[in-house]
C-alpha cells in the first residue's frame, strides 16, 4: 500500500487528495518538506521560523487544493505559498525584533548529530555568509534566494513577489553589492 | 572610475545572470575584454553566487524531525477543523448573529416609536426654545411663562463699607443670552459700587426669558450685594 503511494506522480496523489485522502497528501508532504524547509530556512534564517513557516505552507495548500491547478508543477506552486508566507511574516517580524537564544538557529533537538557538517562544525565562512544575509534587507534577501539558490528567472521572480522586472534588477544588484563589501575578505579583489 | 566601467559595473549585476539583452551584453563583453578591474569584479560577483549557492545550507535535521513534522502539520490542520466544527463559527454563530441583528432592529424600532409619540403628546415642548422672536414686544420677567434666569454669576469684590449695600439692577436680556442694555434701578449711593455691579452684570450668563414656546427678550431685574470687609 505504501509503495503504491510512493510510486504515484504528484498528480497522481493529489487527484486522491482531492478526493478525501489523506495518505496522499502525507506522501505529498515526505517529497517537499524538504525542499520548502530549505527554502523557507533561506529566507527566515533561523529554525524556529523555518519549522513553523513551513508547517504553515503545507496547511495551506491542503485547505487550497481544490485550488490548484494540474497545468503547473505541484512544487511551483508550493514554492509561491512559502515564499508569500515567508515575506508576509519577515515583513511584520521586521517590527518585532527576536533575540535568538543559544542554539536554537540550528535545529535545537532535531540536529542531525550524525552529521559531522552540521552545529559546532559550521566554518568560519558558513557563519560570516549567514550573517551577511541576515544583515540584508527582506526585500533584498529574497531575491537574491530566489535567483541564486532557487534559479528563478528575473519574470519569475517579478511574477512570485509580485513587483516590476526592473524592481528585481535594482534590488539583486543593490544585494550583490552588499554582500561583496560585508564579504570582501573571502572574495577575489 | 572610468565612464564605461561605471555603466558595466551597473549593468554586471543583470550579466552574470544572463538576463542582459544582447547588444548590451556585447558591450560589456567588449569593455571586459580591455579592463582588468571590471574582470576581477565580474569574478567576484561569480565567486559570490557560487558562495552562497553551495556554502549557505540550512543545518541539516534528524529523520525524525521530518516524522515529527509532518505529524504537526496535520495535528494543526485537524485542529483548525476542528474549532471550525464545534466553535461558534458553524453551528451557533448563525443563531448568534440573527438574534443580535433581531435585537438590535427591535430597540431601534421601539427608539423611534417613543420619541416619534413624545413629539405628538407635547409638540411644542419639544420645539420651544428653536423659535426666536426678536420683534416682539419687550416683557418684564413677571409676564414671562418663563422669566429669564441667571446661569453663572461672579461673586462681587469685598468692599470696605460700614454696611452691607445692595444696588439693584434691570438687564435686558436677548434671545440670544446676551445682555443689551443695564439700568440702575436702585443705586447705592456710591458710584464706584454701582459701576461695578453693572460690570459684573455684564460678565455674567443668562438664560433667556420664554413666552407662549418662543425665546422672548426680557427685563430681569437683579440685586448685587456689597459685603463689607
Amino acid at each position: 500500500m505504501k509503495e503504491t503511494y510512493r510510486k504515484a506522480s504528484d498528480v497522481e496523489l493529489i487527484r486522491r487528495v482531492k478526493s478525501g485522502d489523506t495518505r496522499a497528501f502525507d506522501e505529498l508532504m515526505r517529497r517537499y518538506a524538504g525542499s520548502i524547509y530549505r527554502l523557507v530556512y533561506s529566507l527566515a534564517r533561523n529554525h524556529m521560523d523555518a519549522d513553523d513557516l513551513s508547517q504553515e505552507t503545507f496547511i495551506r495548500a491542503y485547505r487550497a487544493i481544490g485550488r490548484y491547478d494540474e497545468q503547473y508543477r505541484f512544487y511551483t506552486w508550493l514554492h509561491r505559498i512559502a515564499v508569500n508566507l515567508c515575506i508576509n511574516h519577515l515583513k511584520r517580524k521586521r517590527r518585532v525584533r527576536l533575540v535568538p537564544l543559544p542554539g536554537s538557529e540550528i535545529g535545537g533537538e532535531w540536529q542531525d548529530i550524525a552529521d559531522p557538517k552540521s552545529g559546532a562544525e559550521v566554518s568560519e565562512l558558513q557563519r560570516d555568509l549567514d550573517r551577511a544575509l541576515c544583515k540584508l534587507p527582506v526585500d533584498q534577501r529574497a531575491v537574491i534566494v530566489l535567483r541564486v539558490k532557487e534559479e528563478m528567472s528575473y519574470s519569475e521572480i517579478s511574477d512570485v513577489l509580485k513587483i516590476p522586472v526592473g524592481t528585481v534588477m535594482s534590488r539583486l544588484s543593490r544585494a550583490r553589492s552588499r554582500l561583496r563589501r560585508l564579504l570582501k575578505e573571502y572574495l577575489p579583489v | 572610475m572610468k565612464e564605461s566601467c561605471k555603466e558595466t559595473r551597473r549593468l554586471l549585476s543583470q550579466y552574470v545572470d544572463g538576463e542582459l539583452e544582447f547588444s548590451l551584453a556585447a558591450r560589456v563583453e567588449a569593455h571586459l575584454k580591455v579592463c582588468p578591474d571590471c574582470r576581477r569584479e565580474l569574478a567576484a560577483l561569480k565567486a559570490l553566487g557560487q558562495m552562497v549557492k553551495e556554502k549557505d545550507k540550512p543545518p541539516k535535521l534528524a529523520d525524525e524531525y521530518w516524522d515529527w513534522h509532518r505529524s504537526q502539520v496535520w495535528k494543526r490542520i485537524k485542529t483548525v477543523r476542528r474549532e471550525r466544527q464545534d466553535g461558534p463559527h458553524r453551528q451557533g454563530f448563525f443563531w448568534f448573529r440573527l438574534a443580535a441583528v433581531t435585537g438590535g432592529v427591535a430597540v431601534v424600532l421601539i427608539a423611534a416609536v417613543a420619541g416619534w409619540r413624545l413629539l405628538r403628546v407635547n409638540p411644542q415642548k419639544a420645539k420651544a426654545p428653536k423659535v426666536v422672536d426678536n420683534l416682539a414686544a419687550v416683557l418684564v420677567s413677571e409676564q414671562c411663562d418663563k422669566p429669564p434666569e441667571v446661569l453663572r454669576m461672579p461673586v462681587l469684590p469685598c468692599v470696605s463699607i460700614d454696611d452691607t449695600t445692595t444696588v439693584l439692577l434691570r438687564a435686558l436680556v436677548e434671545t440670544d443670552s446676551s445682555v443689551s442694555e443695564i439700568k440702575v434701578e436702585r443705586s447705592s449711593g456710591i458710584e464706584l459700587l454701582d459701576s461695578i455691579a453693572v460690570n459684573n452684570i455684564q460678565k455674567a450668563k443668562f438664560r433667556p426669558g420664554i413666552q407662549k414656546g418662543r425665546l422672548v427678550r426680557c427685563w430681569l431685574t437683579v440685586p448685587q450685594k456689597f459685603r463689607s470687609e
